[in-house]
Parts: structure tokens; sequence; C-alpha cells
């Protein structure tokens, strides 16, 4: 039986070498050199390229039994999926970089346009650190998706992972990313809202804020600071204050992946039928006036 | 150093002085019919064994078949970084982002840009190099140029140069914002809709709300005199509402990549235009309090006044 290895970029793991994701059927692993030369052998041989390999420390995801590739690929962006929701942090897609299907002796390789640079050669830029806080986060963030896979067809989520992918991309500035998503985060939270945007869009992303309905005006406050960073991009508002706050900023992408959490985990606890994902700001609205319902929504989202 | 272009006609790296930190900027897809300054740099071409000495990893064997006849551009200047000693590169690295930002507002938009590839140095037999995360892809699919770069618009972005480096050290947030997205939107592996909200998010945070009017002057009416300033136009097929309800599908999540695909180009060239009306603004007119606002009023007064175009140039950067 073959085994899939696909490189999760600019990822690090600390305190262990691996963990499970039972609902998945994988592990995320930091993988020893021998057996990525065994993988790898023609580049891997090339001079400097163990000391290269233990200083970036790279890490796979690694799926056993990988009978169907394109099953395999499905369970590999789930997994990326998991990481990215359960850190919040811009890692690109294993897609573009090194892909491994080991059958045997046989070894088939998928080069992404990363191609074995970000897996050796950029030992300095790390984005997503897999300690074990984290990592339990991961895992439940894995049990969510896997609990809710018929939600992530629609259209609103479709479009926020692609955000969160395409924010994570080399060549997408900062700003770049947080103009995606923020843009996707308003796609899930107000729906078809044409008005009172600020006030609305600060009352529902307000209760993403926080789970506690005597700090609603802090979580509302927050959003609505989000929102004028929203403006700034959108609709070309040079507000300096907002534009300068780099606690804002990087909030923008923090939001739109409690959005997304919130969005599963509000239908697989039943608060939010499958096929009622659009409504999902109107829920927020609920959960805003009436503090036990935003608690049961925030006990539904894993920490 | 543009006096000494004709060094590097016949590229020799051990004939460059070995006291004097050198940089290596390579710009893919590319080549030209003869060095010339852009900036601080000199463009000029690299054969294949020059890129050798500077590549000097396994990728050489690896990727690269060594095909003598092979060569690409490269910016070379020297900086005040030292890579070899504290791995110091930020000078440099604004260097290459301001000649990036400069021949992308001068015309050229098929180049890739040296951060993506890398940047390398030399200094005695000392040999650095920051890669791109992209660099082995790169390398590989644009080491043989697919055009050339006309002469006009390496003179255009050499004398915008000075002003792009100014506005990427001294501008706030909300001053770049608009050539940060103008850039993104030019990003390797997007999609049309991802290309076309930068490009929307630029419009916007150059001219203002798309709600708002200056003085009674449409967003449209503005964007449309500074891209004509900028010896650009506002695109026929975005006229009459079309932008905005793109602008609109867009940010709602209703990506439609055939449609959008069309307007890329379009609106890439109408935001070169406006970019670069700005550029000469932020250069030329008084210090104001609001930039953006102080060029938007500039434009609406124009517009109103129907000023020909000499007339608003004057008022813009009086």
């Amino acid at each position: 039986m073959a085994t899939f290895y696909a490189h999760l970029p600019f990822v690090r793991v600390a305190g262990f070498t691996s963990f499970q994701l039972p609902a998945l059927r994988l592990e995320i692993a930091q993988l020893p050199f021998d057996k990525w030369e065994k993988m790898d052998g023609g580049f891997a041989g090339l001079r400097n390229q163990e000391s290269r390999y233990h200083a970036s420390a790279p890490v796979f995801v690694i799926v056993s039994d990988a009978a169907d590739f394109e099953a395999v690929e499905k369970m590999v962006s789930l997994a990326h999926l998991a990481v990215v929701l359960g850190s919040a942090a811009r890692v690109p897609s294993p897609q573009l970089s090194m892909q491994y299907l080991v059958s045997g002796r046989s070894v088939r390789r998928s080069i992404g346009p990363f191609a074995r640079e970000v897996l050796l050669y950029h030992s300095d830029t790390v984005r997503c650190v897999i300690d074990e806080l984290t990592a339990a986060r991961v895992v439940k963030m894995s049990n969510l998706i896997v609990a809710a896979t018929h939600v992530l067809s629609a259209a609103e989520i479709q479009f926020a992972i692609r955000s969160l992918n395409r924010g994570a991309l080399t060549g997408v500035s900062e700003m770049g990313n947080v103009a995606l998503c923020l843009v996707a985060a308003e796609e899930i939270v107000m729906g078809r809202i044409t008005n009172q945007l600020t006030a609305t869009f600060s009352r529902r992303a307000g209760v993403l804020m926080t789970p506690h309905a005597h700090l609603r005006e802090k979580g509302e406050a927050h959003a609505r600071d989000l929102y004028r960073l929203r403006s700034c991009f959108l609709h070309g508002e040079a507000d300096a204050e907002i534009l300068s706050d780099e606690t804002i900023i990087s909030s923008a992408r923090y939001l739109l992946v409690r959005a997304v959490v919130a969005t599963l985990a509000a239908v697989t606890n039943g608060l939010l039928s499958s096929d009622s994902v659009s409504y999902f700001g109107e829920l927020l609205d609920s959960a805003a006036n009436t503090p036990l319902l935003r608690e049961q929504l925030h006990e539904a989202m894993p920490r | 150093m543009s006096d000494d272009t004709d060094l590097f006609s016949t590229f020799l790296l051990s004939e460059l002085d070995q006291q004097v930190h050198w940089f290596f900027a390579p710009f893919m897809q590319i080549t030209i019919s003869e060095p010339a300054a852009l900036g601080p740099m000199v463009l000029t071409r690299l054969d294949w064994m020059s890129w050798r000495f500077l590549e000097r990893t396994e990728l050489v064997e690896e990727y690269i078949l060594p095909q003598t006849d092979q060569e690409a551009v490269v910016g070379i200047f020297t900086s005040a970084s030292n890579p070899s000693r504290d791995d110091d590169w930020s000078e440099a690295e604004q260097i290459c982002e301001a000649a990036t930002i400069a021949l992308r507002l001068a015309g050229d938009t098929n180049f890739v840009e040296p951060r993506l590839v890398g940047l390398y140095s030399k200094y005695g037999s000392t040999y650095a190099r920051r890669p791109g995360h992209y660099r082995q892809d790169m390398l590989q699919q644009h080491l043989q140029p697919e055009h050339k770069l006309k002469p006009a618009i390496i003179v255009d972005a050499h004398q915008n140069y000075e002003a792009v480096q100014t506005l990427l050290t001294r501008g706030t947030q909300a001053e770049l914002l608009s050539l940060e997205l103008f850039r993104d939107s030019f990003g390797p592996y997007l999609g049309s809709g991802d290309r076309l909200l930068f490009l929307f998010a630029s419009l916007e945070a150059l001219f203002l709300p798309w709600r708002e009017r200056v003085t009674g002057v449409t967003l449209e009416r503005r964007a449309a005199l500074a891209a004509a300033l900028g010896g650009t136009s506002f695109p026929a097929t975005l006229e009459d509402g079309a932008a905005r309800k793109a602008r609109n599908q867009l940010a709602h999540g209703e990506p439609d990549e055939i449609a959008f695909a069309s307007l890329v180009a379009p609106m890439q060239e109408m935001m070169r235009g406006a970019l670069r009306c700005w550029l000469k603004f932020q250069n030329t007119a008084s210090q104001t309090h609001e930039p953006v606002r102080e060029f938007n009023s500039r434009l609406a007064l124009s517009v109103r006044n129907n000023e020909a175009a000499g007339e608003a140039s004057d008022r813009l950067n009086a």
C-alpha cells in the first residue's frame, strides 16, 4: 500500500515530532532526513542538503494506505485547512510545494511552484509553529471539518477558504491578504444586508470576538475597527489611525477564521441548518441579544 | 553608475571592483538589446557561466540544463547593505522594489519580479544569496526570455525611479496602499477575480469611496482624468456603472472568472496611468495634510471646469 507525503510550507512543530488527526486518518510530522532522502534521493544526495534539511526541519502531512490519489489530495487539503483554522497563519497549500506518493521502491513526485525551494532553503521563514496547544486545536478543527464536510461546499465557505489560501501566496502583500480576508469575512457575516452596514457588522462580528455578553461593547468596538479597516481597503477611506494599527491589521485574518469556524460549528451543533449558511448573520444577530445563544455558539467552537 | 553601462555589455564577474558590495537582481522573462540604467542599477544580460557563479548551488546541476547560449537580464548595483557580514539586505531589497514598481508603472507588465526569484551579492570572492520562494520554478521556466523590454520603457522607469523610491521610503500607509495593491495584482498563481479585487481596492484607495462625490464629481470622472494625465485611459468596458457592478460582484463573493479575465489588463493599464499621475502629484505638489483627498479635490475641480490636459496638470502639480 502506498504512503503519501505532502510538505506543509513554512510550518514547524515544537516540543514533539508528530501528531495524529484521527478524523482524517492521517498524521502531521517532522520527517527525518533519511526518510526524505529515500523519496528524493537524486536531490537529497547533493552536497549540503542534509544540513539545509535539518535547518528547515520540514513538516509533512502523511497519509498511509493512500490508494486513491484524488481522495488523498482531498484529505491533505482538509488537513491543511485544519492547520489554517487552528493557527490563522498564512500557510500556503501543500500543492505549491513537494508531494510524494511512495509505494515500495516506486516514488511519484508532484512538484509545485515552490519546487524544493521552501522545503530546503528558507529555514528563516516560519509562519506557523505547531506547539502542543496549537496541535490540540488543529485536531479539534479537523474533527469539526469532517463533521461539517457538507457545509464546506457552501458558496460563502468556499470563498472564504479560497481567500485564506490566496492571501497566503508569496507575491501577495500583507495588505492584499487583509483585503481578501475582510471581503470574505463580510460575505459570511453580512449575507444580504445592504443598510446600516457598520452597525450590523459590528454587532454581528462582535459576537465572534467574545463569548461573554458583558464584554459585548468591547467586542463590537474591535469589530467596528475592523470594518473601518475594511473601508480603508475597499472604499479608499485613508484612515491613517487604522492603517497604522498593527493589532487591527493582524486580526483581519483571525476574524475570517473565526467566521468560518463559527459557521461550521453552528451547523454541526444544530444552531443552523446546513442549507441555511447564508443566514448565519441572522444567527449572530440573535446571539448578540441572547447571552445563552452566544455562549452556546462559543462552546460549539473549538478553542 | 549610468556612465559605466558599457562595462557590463561584455560582462565578467572578475572585472568587478573587489572592494565593493555588488548586487544582482534577476528580471525574468525579458531581454534587452543593450545595457541601460534603471535608478542605481544597470540592467544588463548575464551569461550562463556568470549565472552559475552567482547561483553556485545544486540547483545549477539539478534544475537548469547548462546551455551556454542562455542568459538572463539582471539589474546590477552597489549598496550599503552588507549581506556577507550581517545578513543585511534591506537597502538592496528596497532598490529592487522601487525598480520593479517603476518598470510596472512604465508599462511592462510581463516580467517576473526579482523578489520572487532572489537577490544575489558578491564582495571580493564571497558570494551570498537571498532566494525567493519561486526561485527554482522561475529559473527553470523563465531563464529563456519571452519578450524584449523596449528601451523607451526603461528610460521612463529610470526617470520615475527616484519618485517611486521617495514614496516608498517616506509615504504613509494610506499613501502607499493603492500602489501596493496595484503591485499585488501582478502576483503569480492568482485568479482573475483576485487580481481584479486588488485593482478595485487600489482604485478606491486612490480615488476615495465610490459613493463619495468630490464636489459633485464621480470616481469614474476623476479616475479618467488622472489616467489620461498619466498617459492611459479609463476603459470603455468599465464605463456606465460596469466597473462598480463588477466590483460589487467581487466584494460579495460572486467570482465570474471568465467575465473578469477580460477586465484585468484594462484595469491594470488604467491604474498604471492613474498611479503615474499620483506619483507626479506626490513628487511636485506642496505637502498637504491629506494628500489623497487633496489629489481628488484638484482633479474634481479640473473636471468641473472642463480644463484641458495642460491646465489640469498645472493645477494638480502646483
